[in-house]
């Protein structure tokens, strides 16, 4: 432990050097983001699937990815999967720690995502779908120009609080060695022989706070534009 | 698969789950209790105290709760020292009672936001009946109100303590020694990384479901006034029937 005076006027200083690996953070933030929706559409479809098979493998992935720790997702995946490929034969050691861990975000928010795109489809009336084929649409059509736009509006407020929650998430990139953010915090703490931590600690939280504050202010406006002159189911 | 490191070092994993489980329970009562004072100052919008609150609020739920353990666990003892200039008691305290001190706030902010929204759907007019019947406040919020909202809260307290469960294994990165980190370290002697991630998963797994059904038991006893009494389990007989109905 360091017993330097604690000093206040540095953490700007610090937040600005942080701040250069944030593109690493946006990066594997939008990266998981997108595939992450992807995974979850998918189980959310297999979710309303007619097939009992294809609904209890889907469910089972949404209740093992809701009981596993992040970190311990995150060491599974990374550490411990390379070494089962290794004994069946596949060598994974040339796979990118980056995109390796774009797609372990991406597993790890999956289950949120189509639990979100569930139950908002659920929450539009059938009547809506019906009354689309009736007037001669096709399904797709239905889901495309009825359903879904209808859907997005219940989901928007849950789908800014699941992107906050991805953005802290991928403040675990750093136990592979990730410079993103808390990647960097780090680094600069080892540079300065770790005497100002909690300056620098104080910086990055500073860091996040204002982005998912932003982002909280940017979801409440976009779903403020999104229903407006919606009947408010409450 | 390495049969035998698994042999030797899953009761050395096992050994720690109590502090594991001491630390989501403790956190989780800590986090109910300081959730519910939460939401009790912000319902009376004291002046200064309630900007305070939501600035709090704000943060614990905005930033990662690893930074917040690396925030409590290097600012703590310096605004201790700071106080105290003499005790010696401070560098002593163990790593334990940060991160029970940050998961606990961390999880009362968003307990907070639970309560809130479980006392709002409480109706109005429970409250004004109870005052009707000369209850006082605190008999008409311990007889009347609290009863409902627990229920209310209930499904979401639950998510909220699976997630808390989870969200110990991060105190191992601020040298908590609990189960993830006792996993971590058998797996760097050997390299058996497999073998230990996957002992620790089902470990989290099984906890998670044990705890998952606990609580849903203890919902559905909660919330049996809801719908008139326990519910008789139905029949085989009349599942069927009503799944025939359902199809037609």
């Amino acid at each position: 432990m360091s017993n330097q005076p604690f000093k206040a006027g540095l953490i700007p200083e610090y937040v600005i050097k942080i701040l250069g690996a944030f593109p690493t953070t946006l990066i594997l933030a939008v990266a998981a983001l997108i595939i992450g929706i992807a995974i979850g559409a998918c189980l959310a479809a297999a979710s309303f699937s007619t097939k009992k098979p294809v609904r209890v493998i889907a469910s089972g992935y949404i209740h093992f990815i809701r009981g596993i720790p992040p970190l311990v997702l995150i060491y599974l995946l990374y550490l411990g999967f390379p070494q089962l490929m290794k004994r069946l034969g596949v060598d994974m050691s040339a796979v990118d720690k980056k995109a390796y861990m774009i797609v372990i975000f991406a597993i790890a928010i999956s289950a949120g995502f189509s639990e979100m795109m569930r139950s908002s489809f659920l929450a539009i009336d059938k009547g809506q779908t019906e009354a689309a084929l009736s007037i001669g649409m096709t399904k797709l059509q239905a889901f495309r120009r009825i359903v879904f736009p209808q859907a997005f509006g219940v989901a928007l407020p849950s789908l800014g609080n699941n992107i906050i929650m991805l953005i802290k998430l991928t403040s675990l990139g750093f136990v592979i060695g990730i410079v993103d953010l808390m990647g960097k915090a780090r680094i600069i703490i080892t540079i300065g022989y770790r005497t100002r931590m909690l300056e620098v600690y104080l910086a990055l939280a500073v860091i996040y706070w204002a982005m998912c504050f932003l982002l909280e202010r940017l979801n409440k406006h976009l779903v403020r534009v999104y229903t407006k002159g919606k009947k408010q189911t409450q | 698969m390495n049969l035998k490191y698994i042999i030797k070092s899953f009761p050395q994993i096992l050994s720690y789950l109590p502090v594991t489980l001491m630390l989501a329970f403790v956190s989780e009562v800590f986090a109910l209790v300081v959730g519910l004072v939460f939401s009790v100052l912000k319902r009376k919008r004291i002046p200064v105290v309630s900007q305070i609150l939501a600035v709090c609020i704000s943060y614990f739920r905005a930033v990662p709760t690893l930074v917040q353990l690396f925030v409590a666990f290097y600012a703590i003892p310096r605004v201790l020292t700071s106080l105290f200039p003499d005790s010696a008691v401070i560098a002593n305290i163990p790593n334990v009672v940060y991160a029970i001190l940050t998961l606990g706030l961390n999880h009362a902010s968003y307990a907070s936001e639970i309560f809130r929204a479980a006392f709002d759907s409480v109706d109005a007019g429970q409250t004004e009946a109870a005052y009707s019947l000369n209850m006082t406040r605190w008999q008409a919020l311990r007889h009347i109100i609290l009863p409902q909202a627990f229920v209310v809260a209930l499904p979401n307290l639950t998510s909220l303590f699976l997630g808390l469960i989870q969200e110990t294994s991060l105190a191992s990165i601020v040298g908590v020694r609990e189960i993830t980190m006792t996993g971590i370290q058998l797996a760097d002697i050997g390299y058996d990384f497999l073998e230990s991630y996957i002992m620790l998963t089902l470990i989290y797994e099984v906890l998670s479901f044990i705890i998952g059904r606990a609580m849903r038991l203890i919902e559905s006893r909660v919330g049996s006034f809801r719908r008139g009494g326990l519910e008789k389990p139905k029949s085989r007989f009349l599942r069927l029937r009503e799944k025939q109905a359902d199809a037609v």
